[in-house]
């Protein structure tokens, strides 16, 4: 037997867990059942069932909201340069025939001349 | 005849004469949009207007005068097409549009022709009972095709609004503007 196989021998030994070892895992393991314990009762009670529910319908609605909000708003505003489009067209056109009626009145008015 | 059936038959009249009063844009010049350089395609109903309405501001005088306007229509449909070359749409596919203008609720206010140019401008009006119940303006150019159609009441003194508006720069004509009488009956002008 070598010195690394004894030093892992003794490193790996079996050693006896100090006094009172069982009962401090145990006492772990029941204090961490009881917390879950309490968390899920805190949960279980129905008010605070009921808050979280409205909570995430606030929030959803909200989000909803906001959503439709923005959609709202950049339809309207594409609506609004449709409109000042069509209407600056219209004028355009209405401002073409205009000036070509009056066109035409001052050359007859210069024909008669 | 049972009574639900009969409203119904009732009220698919009266859609069916609101649809006839729509200009009903001919199917074969949407295919230009493909030859053109350029298209405007507005389509705006009662619905939209009033989007757009809430969105103009008070403070700026063009969206004041455009919300002013577009208060009383029910709806702004526009299409222009601009093209690189002479002739690229049928003049008889247009003639489709006139021939609805042709009914006896609208009249031609204004038309001129230039042969020069070969352009052709014409103004229609729609009067229901002595009031502007709407108005259409029709463009045809060698490079150019535009139709206007603005559905619902017009104020005349609105109407004159339009012209020097929205950007476009007023004409001067160097003639005094005449005040807004009642349309006349369609002043034909053929420019030569």
């Amino acid at each position: 037997m070598n010195r690394l196989e004894e030093e892992l021998k003794a490193a790996l030994q079996r050693e006896a867990p100090s006094e009172g070892f069982a009962g401090r895992v145990l006492a772990r393991v029941a204090e961490r059942d009881r917390q879950r314990q309490q968390s899920r009762r805190w949960f279980a009670l129905p008010v605070l069932r009921w808050a979280v529910a409205a909570v995430i319908i606030v929030v959803a609605g909200g989000g909803f909201e906001y959503h439709k909000q923005v959609q709202e708003r950049r339809e309207g505003e594409q609506a609004k340069r449709q409109v000042m489009l069509a209407l600056r067209i219209t004028s355009a056109k209405l401002q073409e025939v205009q000036w070509k009626v009056q066109q035409l009145n001052r050359d007859r008015e210069a024909r008669e001349q | 005849m049972k009574a639900p059936l009969r409203v119904a038959l009732i009220a698919l009249f009266f859609a069916g004469c609101a649809m006839a009063q729509q200009i009903q844009w001919p199917v074969k010049l949407d295919k230009l949009a493909a030859k053109a350089s350029e298209v405007v395609d507005v389509q705006l109903d009662k619905k939209m207007l009033g989007m757009a309405g809430n969105f103009m501001s008070q403070d700026d005088k063009s969206d004041q005068e455009a919300h002013n306007l577009i208060k009383s229509l029910n709806g702004i449909y526009v299409k222009s097409f601009e093209f690189d070359k002479d002739n690229q749409y049928d003049p008889a596919d247009v003639e489709e549009i006139r021939a609805q203008l042709r009914s006896p609720e609208w009249t031609r206010v204004v038309g001129v022709e230039s042969k020069k140019d070969n352009e052709h401008v014409e103004v229609y009006i729609r009067n229901v009972s002595g009031k502007i119940s709407g108005m259409v303006v029709l463009a045809q150019e060698p490079r150019e095709l535009t139709f206007v159609n603005l559905d619902g009441n017009i104020d005349p003194s609105q109407l004159q609004k339009l012209g020097g508006n929205f950007g476009i720069p007023k004409v001067d004509t160097g003639h005094k503007a005449k005040p807004a009488a009642k349309p006349a009956p369609a002043p034909k002008a053929v420019q030569k």
